[in-house]
């Protein structure tokens, strides 16, 4: 599809079944040097393209990120879109991250509700923030509804493919955590 | 993955008759012992309306207070550069006598005595830290509403003098940046960007008051993308100057100028 310039083409682009481009691999955010400890608070990131019928989408990529020494917790997974120069997220979902309570819009049925660890920040549910709004605010996706904790990392991928509508989503690979509860 | 049975979220303390205002508090700030470390949900929200959670470690006879990076994750998710979280984070830190390092904000040795301000402290401090990010982004589409005026304003006034980011001299002859002074017919008309953030409209505002008081005062005009999202703070915009949006028509910048 062409730019997006409305909400009804950042949803059209939603709704499009997307596949994972290429095998993309959890990398750390920042380089740990032979020898060194690596920091409590490591966090893992995976970032791929993502195609429509073969062809790699421009300005659209697939965003997760989860800590490395806390295994089975604060995985978010979200989509991005570039807009005028920045990689910024119209839906994510988080499993077992900071509660979350909704604040912003006394409209949206879950208002002034915490909507727990494990939630998704849907589009449709942010479309109040119009266009460009929902990608230029500075409240990033303030609207998130409940969801059921999938229970283990795959079948959040199975969920997560679903509300981002990404076919092999559940073909990426869990993140190489290691259980580490101790203060370094 | 083992090593950590995922177990619902309590209340601190036992809750008496889970009924009223009583319960509502016990409810402000609820925990979890992760390991070694007790994770505090607190009753502060990032921009999009995550809680702050903060980390304390038992350290020899002290505590070890944290955001376990929860900062950096929320700038992260949201699209702000690491190197701008990073910038806003040490000041934040030093600011409050904290340290911050590989992203994560720490206190490292606190009092038992200390030990709920410090929590406090640190995670209005994530909270901060985060709002500033994310205005970062917003001041970035700011530079896009100021393309925009520049356009418009070549466009409007052809036969014009349009300068863009000109100093003029206040009253109190502070020099202002403003984004674009027009002259034409002996006339000076200053056109300046603001956004619906308070910081944004209090600038303008302390600029145009400088400006109204010249001798021979300027025209003042705001220059915003939507009136309508400014909300009650468009009266003190206009107290000082005229409003117009950015994508306005011509005859209302010429209006405006007039």
């Amino acid at each position: 599809m062409d730019a997006v310039r409305s909400l009804d083409d950042l949803a059209e682009l939603l709704r499009l079944p997307k596949r994972v481009d290429g095998t993309p691999r959890w990398d750390p955010q920042h380089k740990v040097k032979r020898g060194e400890t690596p920091p409590a608070n490591l966090r893992l990131s995976l970032e791929a393209p993502l195609s429509v019928e073969g062809v790699t989408m421009e300005g659209l990529r697939l965003r997760a990120a989860a800590p490395k020494f806390e295994p089975g917790r604060k995985v978010a997974i979200q989509l991005m879109l570039l807009h005028r120069g920045k990689w910024r997220p119209f839906t994510r979902i988080d499993w077992r991250g900071p509660p979350h309570t909704n604040r912003r819009d006394p409209g949206f049925e879950h208002y002034m509700r915490d909507v727990g660890e494990t939630h998704v920040h849907r589009l449709c549910d942010n479309a109040f923030l119009g266009w460009p709004g929902v990608v230029t605010s500075d409240e990033d996706l303030p609207n998130a509804a409940p969801l059921e904790d999938p229970g283990d990392f795959a079948a959040l991928l199975s969920l997560a493919a679903g509300e981002l509508y990404v076919e092999n989503l559940t073909d990426i690979g869990e993140p190489p955590w290691e259980a580490s509860f101790t203060l370094r | 993955m083992g090593g950590f049975v995922y177990a619902p979220l309590t209340p601190i303390v036992g809750r008496s008759d889970g009924i009223g205002i009583a319960a509502a508090i016990e409810d402000l700030v609820r925990a979890r012992v992760v390991g070694e470390k007790t994770e505090l949900v607190m009753p502060v929200l990032y921009p999009n309306g995550s809680h702050v959670v903060i980390s304390v470690w038992p350290n020899g006879d002290r505590f070890l207070v944290s955001d376990d990076g929860g900062a950096a994750t929320e700038a992260d998710m949201a699209g702000v550069r690491p190197s701008v979280f990073a910038r806003l984070a040490k000041a934040e830190a030093e600011r409050v006598g904290a340290v911050c390092d590989t992203r994560a904000f720490f206190f490292l040795r606190v009092d038992h005595e200390r030990l709920a301000m410090a929590i406090t402290v640190l995670a209005d401090a994530a909270r901060a830290t985060v709002a500033a990010a994310l205005e970062t982004l917003v001041a970035a589409k700011r530079d896009t509403l100021e393309e925009r005026l520049f356009e418009r304003l070549d466009r409007t006034f052809r036969g014009a003098k349009v300068h863009h980011h000109a100093e003029v001299r206040g009253a109190s002859s502070v020099e202002h940046d403003v984004d674009a002074l027009v002259e034409f017919d002996g006339r000076r008309v200053v056109f300046n960007t603001f956004s619906r953030n308070p910081q944004s409209v209090n600038a303008l505002v302390a600029k145009f008051v400088d400006l109204s008081q010249l001798e021979t005062p300027l025209v003042r005009v705001g220059v915003t993308s939507d009136k309508s999202r400014i909300g009650y703070r468009l009266q003190l915009v206009s107290s000082v100057g005229r409003v117009i949006e950015v994508d306005a028509a011509a005859g209302t910048y010429e209006r405006a100028a007039a």
